[in-house]
């Protein structure tokens, strides 16, 4: 029960820039079991993305992982020889991308992307990847899989051509799938699709899913347990229904009550004062001080730890001597 | 009351050339004769999925393209038929706020320069005084700090140069904006922050909003009336309250479903993708891809009719549909 597939470690990342060093993600830990989705939400620059790309240990030229460990299946990935993780990644670990134009080569057929995803893992000739390539095809729900097989991306949808990327990161059974904001660049309609295929193919593959989004209507309608990310830092990690119930960062309480469509019609919406800090001056205290709403002269000048019991942890002071009277009001409800 | 705006039929068809292999199509009908109207001081939010036409729709009543056929009546005067002065005369009544605030604001001028340029081609000022007078007011209007007069865009965040947009539409107190997915490419705590803003000068200006947008929840929030489009047509037209929680058309219903913790029950999943509008559907656009679709849907084109005063939609078994969302409803 309590076996966890990937783990991570106070993780860091940090970009080594020509103006000096910045913290993307400053120790960041979590831990994924099997079947799970672990969601990641925050705005732009809260280092989710970046999160989501050093578990594979893709993060961007000046980026380095700069502290803490991936466990995977026992290994460490992040000191693991790349030729080592080269193998892991597509085949045990997948992720699906964002923009799925720029994550497919405009120039191979869809195909041949697919054969050469299978390909790179598994000795299997030309024919049988093929075959595998087309099930999958039809799998995703694409209709005429042989059309399908043989075109190149541009002539594809959106919909159509996330359904070739997730079709690609599927075809080795990983046991992890990463799924960096997969809808957000379609339509509702398609979301709504894709959203579907994903929970399906959780389900009959076993994958733990990590989920990163900043839409907070996929994050409930998707994951089990969330992580709420502020400007590279775990600000809070509950439960999905705990987040709409009841979530206690003030952060996260903001960032709730101003969605639009859980508001009053017509309306003002409540706001989170202020706006994100850069990376180049982060306040001395809580990252959250200055735009929060309850901050105390100790928040200012202090950082808080993570506070709180079992699955409910917040980065906020106000929590620090809470554990027991808050654990019990969780199992009073 | 009257309305400030009138749009009857209008239509942008962009022609394609002839290969020897397509056989009719001759043209994407992008806006496919749409007619609404707007009244003073409310904003009508515009839904439906990308390439529904819903921008194309609303550049052409502001004459950034030219429609192919219809009419825009501004405040009684037939707008489509200006000319030169008189249009850049007219257009001072309505104005435009775009999706993209890095784009749409122009690198190499200062904030000063972008938010007075309209106040400068209309001579809208008696002296210099005045005119720093204006610009200043209304820096204050949108939260900008007056002391940013000389910076450049990139100095700015996306929420900030969004007011640097809204400042320039409303310099010269238009009395419609017409708003395409202003707050798309913010983040959710910078969204609300805009939306309070608009909402704010609307009230203070009297300004109706055409509020351009995919996202339903920010249409439900700040729209009285909303219209959602489909393949270049106008599927279904009803104030805010009635059209989210009781829905006529079938895409309508789909729509709402789709969107995540909006609706209480789970997604009606559509099958397939949207049509290519260069070659729509017969009959009832929608019919494709409808839960509903019977045989009538792929012979006929049904008519956008006001079934309920005040709420018009383009169905030909609305009344069935109805029922059986009610009854999905009440479980």
């Amino acid at each position: 029960m309590d076996e966890y597939l990937l783990e991570a470690k106070d993780l860091s990342v940090t970009l080594y820039t020509e103006r000096g060093e910045l913290r993307v993600v400053d120790g960041v830990s979590f831990r994924l079991k099997k079947r799970e989705t672990l969601g990641i939400v925050g705005e732009s620059g809260c280092g989710k993305s970046m999160t989501a790309n050093s578990i594979l240990r893709m993060v961007p030229a000046p980026g380095k992982i700069s502290g803490g460990q991936i466990i995977f299946k026992g290994r460490d990935l992040s000191t693991l020889p790349e030729r080592k993780l080269r193998s892991i990644r597509g085949k045990e670990i997948a992720m699906v991308f964002q923009e799925p134009m720029t994550s497919l080569n405009p120039l191979m057929t869809c195909g041949r992307q697919i054969t050469e995803a299978l390909r790179a893992h598994e000795k299997t000739d030309a024919k049988q990847a093929k075959r595998h390539a087309l099930e999958l095809i039809r799998l995703v729900g694409i209709p005429m899989a042989e059309r399908i097989y043989e075109s190149t991306p541009s002539g594809l949808s959106g919909g159509m051509r996330q359904r070739i990327v997730i079709a690609m990161a599927l075809c080795n059974n990983p046991d992890v799938l990463i799924c960096d904001e997969p809808t957000t660049a379609l339509d509702v309609t398609v979301q709504a699709q894709i959203l579907r295929l994903i929970d399906e193919l959780k389900s009959s593959f076993g994958s733990a899913v990590l989920f990163i989004t900043h839409d907070m209507g996929v994050i409930q309608q998707m994951t089990d347990r969330v992580m709420v990310m502020y400007s590279g830092q775990a600000v809070e990690y509950l439960q999905t229904e705990e987040l709409f119930r009841k979530p206690l960062h003030p952060y996260t309480q903001g960032l709730i009550a101003c969605i639009p469509g859980k508001a009053a019609v017509g309306h003002d919406l409540p706001v989170i004062k202020g706006t994100v800090p850069t990376l180049y001056a982060l306040p001395k205290g809580c990252l959250f001080a200055p735009r929060c709403p309850y901050a105390t002269k100790r928040c200012r000048c202090e950082r808080p730890g993570l506070y709180g019991a079992g699955r409910h942890l917040v980065r906020c002071f106000q929590y620090e001597h809470k554990e027991a009277s808050n654990s019990a009001a969780d199992s009073g409800s | 009351m009257q309305p400030i705006l009138e749009v009857e039929h209008l239509k942008k068809y962009y022609p394609l050339r002839h290969s020897f292999l397509s056989s009719q199509c001759d043209a994407v009908r992008a806006c496919d004769d749409v007619s609404f109207k707007l009244y003073p001081g409310e904003t009508l939010g515009v839904v439906g999925e990308s390439g529904c036409g819903k921008s194309t729709t609303m550049k052409a009543v502001i004459r950034l393209i030219e429609p192919t056929a219809g009419s825009v009546i501004l405040q009684g005067t037939d707008f489509l038929s200006l000319r030169g002065n008189e249009l850049k005369q007219a257009r001072r009544h309505i104005k435009m706020i775009f999706q993209d605030p890095y784009s749409s604001l122009n690198p190499r001028m200062t904030v000063k320069e972008i938010i007075s340029e309209p106040l400068d081609i209309t001579k809208g000022y008696a002296d210099r005084e005045e005119r720093e007078e204006i610009i200043v007011h209304t820096m204050q209007q949108v939260g900008l700090d007056p002391e940013f007069t000389n910076r450049y865009p990139h100095e700015f965040s996306g929420g900030q140069r969004q007011r640097i947009g809204i400042a320039r539409a409303i310099i010269l107190h238009p009395e419609v904006i017409i708003c395409d997915e202003p707050v798309s490419a913010l983040d959710v705590s910078i969204q609300a922050k805009i939306l309070n803003l608009l909402k704010k000068l609307q009230r203070e200006l009297g300004i109706a909003y055409i509020f351009i947008s995919h996202n339903l929840g920010v249409v439900r929030n700040i729209a009285d009336r909303v219209i959602v489009m489909y393949l270049g047509q106008i599927v279904e037209e009803g104030n805010n309250t009635e059209l989210f929680q009781d829905p006529q058309h079938p895409y309508t219903q789909v729509l709402l479903s789709s969107v995540p913790g909006l609706s209480g029950g789970g997604p009606v999943i559509m099958q397939g993708d949207v049509p290519d509008p260069a070659d729509p559907p017969s009959g009832c656009r929608f019919h494709t891809r409808c839960p509903y679709a019977a045989p009538i849907c792929r012979l006929q084109k049904p008519e956008l009719l006001e079934n309920v005063p005040g709420h018009r939609c383009a169905c030909h078994r609305t009344a069935e549909i109805s029922l059986s969302g009610k009854a999905e409803t009440e479980e």
